[in-house]
């Protein structure tokens, strides 16, 4: 066993352990563990394999940046691709490795190893193309096989919700800068949110050795204090366990919280939250991130970053190896090795890029005192071992290699401060020529970047940094922190973004891109190939796009291309880190939405009748409708809609038309404002009479239509389609409050107000009678579009003659209060006059055989009246209306245009489909000129044959003629075009 | 009705009476209102006026919302045609197009931030102001009236709003 525990470690608890399995194989870690703590706590070296080369791998890093430890949680329905460096183990939690079969120890997925030289960058771009017929058969599904990382996983009902906050201050980060910060603006009243990732407060006080006392107290009674100072506070709330993940505009800030940090979840409880926040500033202070040096093997299991090795031993009480290899080109280091000393681990050597002069005394005076091997202005050549790291070769400066034997070997190639969530609020970076990294420059948005996050790596400025840049919001000065550190305050790197192989093999490799497989070579091959800027360069070889965006190895990359193409990092630039900062799950992204919350449902105030009685919605926009009722269970939708068609015609049938737009005009000007924004003329129109009316668009295409009631001059009533309600009632705005202001006329929409009721059939009268006993219906008490004001119950209805089916028809308007009641009475006294329910599918059936156009159906924004037939709707020597002026365009006035026509089979078996296409002949060769389309069909059961209408160019003047209607299934079938018309052309029975 | 109370809020649906009253604002149309119902005119958008048991807002630039908390919907009716004569105003009875739900209680604002985007600190939503915004995704008014907020919309959408505002407080 190589790794042992460090119990001085305060975040675990060391009493109580905890069972998991990995693989399978049964381990204990203890409370507080993450998944790789526990496994590295187990000795287990290999943890996956990687993606494209099914290299095994290890533990890279002890964070949310870790490219290669990717599982998959079984006893979470099967979750892919956690981290885990960051997910936290709990009593019987199940996991699995990752992208191997059949196992880790073996996987046959490694076998592409022996031909990575033929796999490198873009080789699915140069392959992949012959025999043609192998991509769908054998390509592709052996692609889809390989790709991705994890499997999908089970379905599952989320239980993720959300949650909204407006404050004054966020502060991303509660490390040290974060929360000497949220210190220094307790006092403020201002109200501020901490946003922390980890389960602790801290940063680097707890996940490291680098400060020995802060104000003379250690790290932890420090971090208490504070915690205690805001505890009390009203103004200041801390969310641990959450991640800000997205920096969106303006000062807009998603974050995600993880309430089962270290716990099974529990049925029917929320798990995470995902946090949307709205603040006034924005304070970056979430520090930055370590970086790796390329060299051979830099991918094998026991190489890991040594900011991340000192992590695994203070914060999670685990020391992974005890005598690594330390190698750095700065001066961080120091610390780990003053901690594996202490801990009787000291390191089996220290390489430093650097010269001797640069190391600081005291640490050189240590590694002399412990008899530590040093090597400076030294490299790692490359690390051997198979599937983990056994030996490590060394190269001085005379360029002689020197082999240790040692299975770990830390890392550090520099630091980069956390740019991610600074990049996406659009701020600008600049490259520090001292600190070898990009760091925030210019903010977009009102970002303030404090601490390591902005670049500044000295603890001794850290005060002033703060001071500086929050005094504008009176907070309390910092002035001065003491610190007592345990390395340097100025860690004085010095440039390596990689090292070279001793000897060039094609299967030598160093990689740039651990997590997609991207080697230091596909970056030079991508140059090559001509794609030397870096937006290209990133796309061609897949560097940094990830699922961790290249955290610890992008700006090498940058670093390495400015080599080849022997220009400064600044001139290469940077590709854009984009949202989310690490993976985001759908689940806490819907949220609640999800189910019968996916979409708000609109009802009408009958719509429990419906359900009662046998109806199948459909969905209309938002609404429900009943689309068909069904009379037995065994009843289908074809069934139902014959049955009720031939009712209706017969009888009597009614419809709930509720969900049919309503809008109120009224104004000294109404009558004037109406005759703008229809076709029609309603000056000659008789008071309390309606009239059908289009509304064009001002390219004179339809737009809506509806019935227009007259009241008087200055008061209407609109009626428009279910879904273009909301559309014609902003429009009737716009235009009088933009185009008009000087018309007084306003609108209100009754939609909601009132309840519509459509019955129509030979029986109406009848039935009517019975329910309205004090009103006359005959033809000249109450004609064909007219309507009037009733008293019922203790309300008043509105009666309008008026019919969508083409039979004897009223349109009730009540209100909501008594609408199932007088529903209700229209059953009761119509069951002996035959009166079914019908829905919206009988509805546009009856309505086609009466040739009556639905807009959106028949019409798509690009016919005009004149093509619907309907000119006798233009109101004629009307001055102006919307669209008049496009009526008279040549490509309106062309004879050619679509017009609307009948279809009907010529083989009354065939059955014409929505959508087909209209055709001169059957026997034609593509490209076959298409003459027009089916717009409606139905199966009649009053014609006893299929029928259709369509818009077929210049069709009225084919009716009469024979053409051709494509078909899915069979082949083309001859139609004759015949007036649209199908039922009572002379309007018999509507005015009956 | 009391809808639901959990967790330190209230939530009740309340049967109400409302006039939508289009046009702009002169002091006869003032006089008008005062004299039908007690309570003048606001004249900033978004301010409320309360007076005993109705509530006066004004949404926007010639729109006002008079909402009753004792039913009046007979009488409703007649005072409605009485301001239609006045040629230059569409007053509408919006009584039971809408419904009217009264949220109170400390961790009202909480359970609201689970379902709304809305602001509701003091600086931005003072007490006798009213609001458009969305409401667990349904288009609502929304008015600040004493200790608790009275939250409107389309009666088409009023089982998806109830339930959305249970489930915030449930889930």
């Amino acid at each position: 066993m190589s790794a042992q525990d460090n119990r001085n470690s305060t975040r675990i608890a060391f009493h109580q352990s905890v069972n998991f399995t990995f693989d399978g194989v049964k381990y204990t870690g203890f409370k507080g563990d993450t998944i790789a703590s526990a496994l590295i706590r187990n000795n287990v070296k290999i943890v996956g394999r990687s993606f494209k080369y099914h290299r095994p791998r290890g533990i890279y890093t002890c964070g949310i940046e870790e490219p290669n430890a990717l599982v998959q949680i079984l006893s979470e329905h099967n979750e892919p691709n956690i981290r885990a460096t960051v997910k936290q183990i709990y009593e019987g939690l199940e996991i699995e490795s990752q992208n191997r079969w059949p196992s880790l120890e073996n996987d046959l997925g490694s076998i592409t190893s022996l031909f990575s030289p033929l796999i490198s960058a873009g080789f699915y771009n140069k392959t992949f193309m012959r025999p043609r017929g192998f991509w769908k058969k054998v390509y592709e599904p052996l692609i889809r096989k390989a790709a991705g990382l994890g499997k999908p996983p089970k379905p599952f009902k989320t239980t993720s919700t959300q949650l909204h906050h407006h404050v004054d201050i966020v502060i991303v980060g509660g490390g040290l800068s974060g929360l000497l910060a949220l210190r220094s603006l307790a006092k403020t009243k201002l109200k501020i949110l901490l946003i922390e990732q980890d389960s602790y407060l801290g940063g680097i006080l707890k996940n490291s050795n680098k400060i020995s006392t802060i104000e003379n107290k250690n790290n932890d009674s420090w971090i208490s204090e504070v915690e205690k100072e805001i505890e009390g506070s009203k103004n200041i709330k801390v969310l641990k366990n959450t991640l800000a993940t997205t920096y969106n505009y303006i000062n807009h800030l998603i974050a995600i919280e993880d309430l089962n940090t270290g716990t099974a979840p529990l049925e029917g409880n929320v798990d995470q939250i995902l946090h949307k926040i709205r603040a006034e500033h924005i304070i970056l202070a979430n520090g930055h991130i370590e970086r790796l040096v390329s060299f051979r093997n830099n991918d094998l299991p026991g190489v890991m970053l040594t900011g991340s090795f000192e992590k695994y031993i203070q914060r999670y009480g685990v020391i992974p190896e005890k005598n690594p290899v330390i190698f750095s080109n700065n001066s961080s280091s120091h610390s780990l090795i003053k901690k594996l000393v202490d801990l009787n681990c000291k390191p089996k050597a220290y390489v430093d890029s650097r010269s001797g002069d640069k190391i600081e005394p005291d640490l050189l005076e240590i590694i002399h005192k412990e008899n530590i091997p040093l090597f400076t202005n030294a490299h790692i050549e490359g690390c051997d071992g198979g599937k983990q790291v056994q030996e490590i070769s060394v190269r001085d400066s005379e360029g002689m290699i020197t082999k240790l034997k040692s299975k770990m070997l830390c890392v550090s190639g520099g630091f980069n401060p956390d740019v991610h969530l600074f990049t996406q609020s659009k701020g600008v970076l600049s490259w520090d020529d001292n600190y070898l990294t990009f760091k925030p420059d210019r903010s977009y948005q009102n970002t303030i970047i404090i601490g390591s996050a902005g670049g500044l790596f000295q603890y001794s400025k850290l005060a002033n940094d703060i001071d500086t840049k929050l005094g504008f919001l009176n907070q309390e000065p910092i002035v001065k922190i003491d610190f007592k550190l345990n390395e340097s305050d100025n860690y004085a790197i010095e440039k390596l973004w990689e090292t070279k192989h001793e000897k060039e093999s094609r299967w030598s490799k160093s990689f740039i891109d651990l997590q997609n497989d991207v080697t230091t070579k596909d970056l030079r091959q991508g140059i090559l190939e001509g794609f030397d800027r870096i937006e290209h360069l990133k796309r061609f070889t897949t560097n940094s796009m990830g699922t961790d965006q290249g955290k610890i190895s992008s700006i090498n990359a940058l670093g390495i291309v400015s080599e080849i193409l022997d220009k400064k990092v600044s001139e290469v630039g940077t590709t854009i880190y984009r949202p989310p900062y690490a993976p985001l799950s759908f689940a806490s992204i819907a949220g609640r939405s999800t189910y019968n919350f996916y979409d708000p449902e609109r009802k009408t105030p009958i719509h429990e009748w419906h359900k009662k009685n046998g109806a199948i919605f459909e969905d209309v926009g938002q609404w429900k409708r009943p689309w068909y009722f069904k009379n037995h269970s065994e009843e289908n939708l074809y069934q139902a809609v014959q049955r009720e068609a031939l009712q209706v015609r017969k009888y009597a049938g009614v419809l709930d038309g509720s969900t049919l737009g309503k809008i109120e005009i009224k104004g000294k000007d109404a009558l004037e404002f109406m005759n703008l924004m229809y076709t029609n003329n309603f000056s000659k129109m008789k008071p309390m009479s309606a009239r059908y009316a289009l509304m064009l668009g001002e390219d004179g295409m339809i737009m809506d239509d509806g019935i227009i009631s007259k009241i008087n001059d200055k008061h209407f009533i609109a009626t428009t389609t279910t879904g273009g309600a909301a559309n014609v009632l902003s429009h009737m705005e716009e235009f009088a409050q933009t185009e008009w202001p000087h018309l007084n006329v306003y609108m209100n929409s009754v939609t909601e107000q009132f309840c519509t009721f459509n019955i129509s059939g030979p029986n109406t009268r009848l039935i009517m009678e019975k329910v309205f006993k004090n009103i006359k219906f005959d033809n000249e008490s109450f004609p064909f579009m007219t309507f009037n004001n009733f008293d019922y119950l203790d309300s008043t209805v509105r009666i309008l003659r008026a019919s969508f089916t083409g039979e004897l028809g009223y349109e009730i308007y009540v209100r909501p209060s008594i609408a199932l009641k007088l529903w209700e009475d229209l059953f009761y006294f119509g069951k002996d006059e035959g009166l079914i329910v019908y829905g919206t599918e009988t509805m546009h059936l009856l309505r086609a055989e009466k040739g009556y156009i639905i807009v959106g159906q028949d019409t798509d924004g690009s016919v005009t009246p004149q093509d619907m037939d309907l000119e006798w709707m233009i109101g004629k020597n009307k001055k102006d209306f919307i669209g008049k002026r496009s009526l008279t365009r040549s490509d309106t006035i062309r004879s050619d245009r679509k017009q609307l026509v009948g279809i009907r089979p010529v083989d009354q078996k065939n059955i014409i489909e929505e959508g087909q296409h209209i055709i001169l002949s059957s026997n034609v060769k593509p490209p076959v000129k298409m003459l027009g389309h089916i717009t409606s069909s139905y199966m009649s059961p009053n014609l006893g044959h299929s029928f259709a209408m369509a818009v077929i160019k210049d069709g009225k003047k084919l009716i009469g003629s024979k053409v051709f209607v494509s078909s899915s299934s069979n082949d083309a079938f001859e139609v004759e075009i015949i007036n649209p018309i199908f039922i009572d052309k002379e309007n018999k029975r509507l005015v009956s | 009705m009391n809808l639901i109370s959990s967790n330190s809020v209230n939530v009740k649906e309340l049967n109400l009476d409302q006039i939508l009253i289009r046009g702009l604002y002169t002091p006869t149309l003032d006089k008008q209102i005062k004299s039908e119902f007690k309570i003048s005119l606001p004249k900033d958008n978004l301010q409320v006026k309360q007076d005993n048991n109705i509530i006066c807002s004004k949404n926007s630039f010639d729109q006002w919302s008079i909402i009753f908390f004792q039913q009046v919907r007979l009488k409703l009716d007649t005072a409605i045609d009485k301001i239609n004569e006045n040629e230059k105003i569409l007053a509408t009875n919006y009584s039971e197009g809408q419904i009217y739900i009264e949220i109170s209680g400390e961790n009202k604002i909480f359970m609201l931030n689970k379902i709304t985007h809305f602001d509701f600190r003091e600086k931005n939503f003072p007490l006798l102001t009213s609001a458009q915004t969305l409401i667990g995704r349904v288009e609502c008014n929304i008015y600040n009236i004493q200790n608790k907020l009275l939250v409107t919309c389309n009666r088409s959408f009023g089982d998806h709003l109830k339930s959305q505002i249970i489930d915030a407080l449930k889930f």
